[in-house]
């Protein structure tokens, strides 16, 4: 696979792809490390204490039950990164396994996923995935779940249409001539060529799941206090929004954060292993 | 002598589907009604320009893509209908050839991945993997040091030996050559040509050589068949079909291909007028009708089938015997 | 014909690419004239250089898709020089006296526009009426002998066929009556029945309209269908350029002789081709001597230390090589 690190060291080079890499390598190291990290812990309550401005003892302040916003917001990266990178697996497997079925085989099986992925298609995501943790409860595995249940058809078409388009090259076909099977042809052949795509789309998408999560976490659907998911401190924050400002306001910088990091990243990675995906 | 291949009726028909329900609305007759037999050890070179099918042959012929109709068969046993276990040993008697070397080999996988593969899915004993590859990498003029490289790391004369290896390595009886040397250089091609001659020696390969070039065909090939239109138009030895061919079509081809020598250019040429037809929409009678300088009313009703004009040239001409006698060519 | 008046003088062209290994030479101090009314035929395999050579000569190479380029040398074309002229009066010259038709003429011919259109469009510049030029293009699709030419100027170019296309290329240069057409690998795309019909149109507009042709093409049997002098480029370099009949009975460089000698041209039986051993040399380094040395099997010392220069051996038929007079008969194995 030199071919992927001959690319990543040409990515390496690109300056938006780095600072993209600065971002996520401080994400990870303080959802890791969030327990070093914070001053509090995330659910300690000091009443007395509420709604305090910035400070030295507070560094981002505190909210209506005196807890520590920048404990509360380390923790949460911890919450939206880990639900993030699940929703993309899943939706990243599930995605490609149908993409690969879809292009490899066509006929039926490609005429019932791309009916599938043009019902989710047809639905607005976020209104899919209310609809899908209202019908299933609110938990943080509901909000996996519907997350990526909205998010794996794009996976399916892209993967689909290189499929189609791999399936039919002469080392395919000479593979076929040589008795290799379609499970083979599939794993050793085809899938290897498509995982620079894989890669870039999945970077794409994680901004995306967390930017999810986090919305239906202010909607009451996803994790449930105390969890400091960005979301509910975003909406517990509501009502002080003018008192205290500052319990909503890095929340709201910290969703930034990880969408233009990712997007950096994702965007870096399609140049170098792909350029053709640019649109 | 029993034939190694015989390909009977052989057809292949594509369904256009269209409107709201897909249901079919018209038919691309790729391969229609073909029939040729090919001995052990010879080689059959097939001719045709793009759309008369040469290639939709070669892929129905290892099942690459199924035939909707007639029979090929191998060494007797039929192919179009095997099972799968029986389809993967008639598969290790076939190996093919592709045009593009470029895109022959898995992109992201070094060489030695590539000659392992067919050794390994066909359960070669891993031990005697290794040897068998480099033996093979010989006698296609390649050293060791290849292996290790990435397909788009070699020359395309090195690719093309390297696909020529790999098809051998199962030491099959035919080997399909789907013009194998159309991307190369001239000088790259008398490689690859001269090696595909060597190993044919070695090994007693049988070899379906498909060209467009009638100068390569008529130097590898022992007999040649002319495809138009997914219709066979004559087949035959090669100096009666390309010295003195019989049916308008080869005339017309034979014409058209460039000469090797610029003393030929004075010589006569039946140029085929116009632009082929649709597949889709195929004239009746003799296919190439619309375009043949010799037609005549019967060519318009009934389709011409294959006739001995000659033994072993067979030509579906209705007019074969009546046509002006071609300039025999000199190479 | 008059072999004395000059088309075209092409003029120690040296053409240098930008490489991330350094700069390559992609031509090197080529040299030759076409006469006019001549077709002139540049051979070679690939990464000889004629495209470039081609391309430096119709300006197709530029600061945007060859950053860093050198291009050196003059070329002649109606008294001008066209390697000094600027993009504008380029534009100019390939309007008028210059036609090129290309491999691949679906990439010249515009998806939106009817090809009658097209061909209309390229008229009408020269400010005659619009009913005289539409009258001009359905005289054009004649010439180029397109059937039914009223459907054809009423196609879209991806209605047609390639063979249709080429021809409606050939009759858009036509428009403007060209002196020279320069003709990069014009068949290759197409059928050999196809490739036939337009290597006969091409002749006869050759004939009809007295312009000169400069062929360029890795086909020997294009060659000797329709040249009438041929250049054999190796390596940047031109090695041998002789009137068609010279280069195919009498070829002079090892390097054509090998060529010549690895064209399939008989039976099984009539033995084995000749190959050429060896690679193409690497662009990037400056190589003493002759660039076809190392795969040479007629080299002598001198071959290492001195390049040889291009010479006129017989009348007419000019060589760079050191033994090109003195190796006769067969060259060795």
């Amino acid at each position: 696979m030199t071919s992927i690190w001959k690319a990543l060291r040409e990515a390496g080079r690109n300056k938006s792809f780095l600072v993209g890499l600065a971002i996520m390598a401080s994400l990870i190291a303080a959802a890791l490390l969030a327990d070093w990290i914070s001053p509090y812990t995330y659910d300690e309550m000091v009443i007395v204490e509420a709604l305090r401005p910035p400070s030295g003892q507070h560094w981002l302040g505190t909210d209506h039950l005196g807890r520590d916003s920048f404990s509360r917001l380390i923790h949460g990266s911890r919450i939206a990164l880990k639900v993030g990178a699940i929703a993309v697996t899943i939706q990243t497997v599930v995605g490609v396994l149908l993409g690969l079925l879809a292009g490899y085989y066509g006929g039926w099986q490609d005429r019932v996923i791309i009916f599938l992925t043009d019902v989710i298609w047809a639905l607005p995501p976020i209104v899919l995935a209310i609809a899908i943790c209202t019908l299933l409860g609110p938990s943080l595995t509901n909000v996996i779940i519907a997350i990526a249940a909205v998010s794996w058809a794009q996976f399916t078409r892209i993967v689909r249409s290189k499929t189609q388009a791999l399936k039919n090259m002469p080392y395919v076909e000479a593979a076929r001539a040589m008795g290799e099977s379609d499970l083979s042809i599939i794993l050793r052949y085809i899938l290897p060529n498509v995982i620079p795509v894989i890669i870039v789309l999945a970077t794409l998408a994680l901004p995306v799941a967390v930017v999810n999560t986090t919305a239906l976490g202010f909607l009451g659907l996803g994790a449930q206090p105390p969890l400091p998911d960005w979301g509910v401190i975003l909406s517990e924050s509501m009502t002080y929004i003018r008192r205290a400002p500052w319990i909503s306001i890095f929340p709201g910088l910290a969703i930034i954060y990880v969408v233009l990091g990712f997007n950096l990243l994702g965007e870096g990675l399609r140049d170098a292993l792909d350029p053709r995906l640019k649109v | 002598m029993n034939p190694l291949v015989e390909v009977s009726h052989l057809e292949k028909h594509f369904e256009i589907r269209s409107g709201l329900w897909r249901t079919v609305s018209s038919h691309v007759r790729a391969v229609d009604d073909v029939s040729f037999a090919i001995a052990a050890g010879e080689t059959l070179g097939l001719v045709g320009e793009s759309g008369s099918g040469k290639s939709t042959v070669a892929r129905l012929l290892l099942r690459l893509i199924t035939a909707t109709g007639g029979s090929v068969r191998l060494e007797g046993r039929e192919v179009t209908t095997a099972r799968p276990a029986e389809m993967k040993a008639l598969r290790r008697k076939m190996g093919i050839v592709f045009q593009d070397p470029a895109a022959s080999m898995n992109p992201r996988a070094k060489i030695k991945w590539s000659l392992r593969r067919p050794l390994v899915t066909n359960g070669f004993e891993h031990a005697r993997i290794d040897d068998q590859i480099l033996a093979m990498l010989a006698k296609v003029n390649l050293g060791p040091e290849l292996l290790n490289r990435y397909p788009h790391q070699l020359s395309g004369g090195q690719q093309q030996r390297i696909s020529v290896a790999r098809a051998l390595l199962l030491r099959p009886r035919l080997l399909v050559l789907d013009e194998p040397t159309s991307a190369l250089d001239i000088s790259v091609q008398a490689q690859v040509l001269n090696i595909l001659l060597d190993l044919q020696e070695a090994f007693g390969l049988t070899y379906l050589f498909i060209s467009h070039d009638l100068n390569v065909v008529r130097y590898v090939s022992d007999r040649v068949a002319i495809m138009y239109l997914g219709k066979l138009m004559e087949i035959g030895p090669v100096e009666a079909v390309l010295q003195a061919p019989r049916h308008p079509y080869t005339q017309g081809l034979a014409a058209s291909s460039p000469p090797m020598s610029p003393h030929q250019r004075g010589r006569q040429r039946v140029l085929l007028a116009e632009q082929p037809p649709s597949l889709i929409d195929l004239p009746t009678g003799c296919r190439l009708h619309p375009r043949c300088p010799f037609r005549q009313t019967i060519c318009e009703e009934t389709r011409p089938e294959l006739r001995e004009l000659a033994p072993g040239h067979w030509a579906a001409c209705h007019l074969a015997e009546n046509l002006p006698a071609p300039q025999p060519r000199d190479t | 014909m008059d072999q004395t008046r000059r088309a075209l003088c092409v003029q120690h062209l040296d053409i240098q690419f930008s490489t991330p290994h350094g700069m390559a030479r992609a031509v090197q101090e080529v040299s030759f004239d076409i006469h006019a009314g001549e077709i002139y035929a540049l051979v070679g395999e690939s990464g000889c250089g004629k495209t470039s050579a081609a391309h430096a000569v119709m300006g197709l190479i530029n600061r945007i898709n060859a950053p860093g380029h050198r291009i050196g040398g003059r070329v002649l074309f109606e008294d001008k020089d066209l390697l000094s002229l600027t993009e504008e009066e380029m534009c100019h010259v390939r309007g008028r006296s210059l036609g090129m038709i290309f491999q691949n003429p679906l990439d010249a011919l515009n998806p939106l526009y009817r090809a009658g259109y097209q061909v209309y469009e390229a008229i009408v510049l020269d400010k005659i009426g619009k009913i005289e030029a539409w009258r001009r293009v359905a005289e054009l699709f004649n010439q180029v002998k397109l059937s039914d030419p009223e459907a054809r100027m009423r196609s879209y170019p991806q209605e047609l066929s390639g063979g249709m296309r080429q021809r409606v290329m050939i009759g858009m240069m036509l428009a403007r009556n060209p002196r020279l057409l320069i003709a990069d690998e014009p068949t290759t795309a197409l059928d050999v029945t196809i490739q036939a019909q337009v290597l006969e149109l091409i002749l006869a507009l050759r004939a009809a309209l007295e312009m000169s042709v400069w062929l360029i093409t890795h086909d020997f049997g294009i060659v000797a269908e329709i040249a009438d002098r041929v250049a054999v480029m190796y390596a940047g370099v031109l090695v041998e350029e002789a009137d068609v009949l010279g280069i195919f009975d009498n070829p002079r460089h090892p390097y054509t002789r090998m060529l010549m000698a690895s064209l399939p041209r008989g039976f099984k039986r009539d033995g084995r081709l000749r190959t050429i051993a060896g690679l193409l040399p690497d662009p990037t380094l400056e190589i003493p001597g002759c660039r076809f040395r190392d795969r040479c099997p007629a080299k002598i010392e001198v071959c290492a230390t001195q390049a040889p220069a291009l010479v006129e051996i017989t009348p007419g038929h000019r060589v760079a090589c050191h033994v090109a007079a003195t190796v006769k008969g067969d060259l060795p194995p």
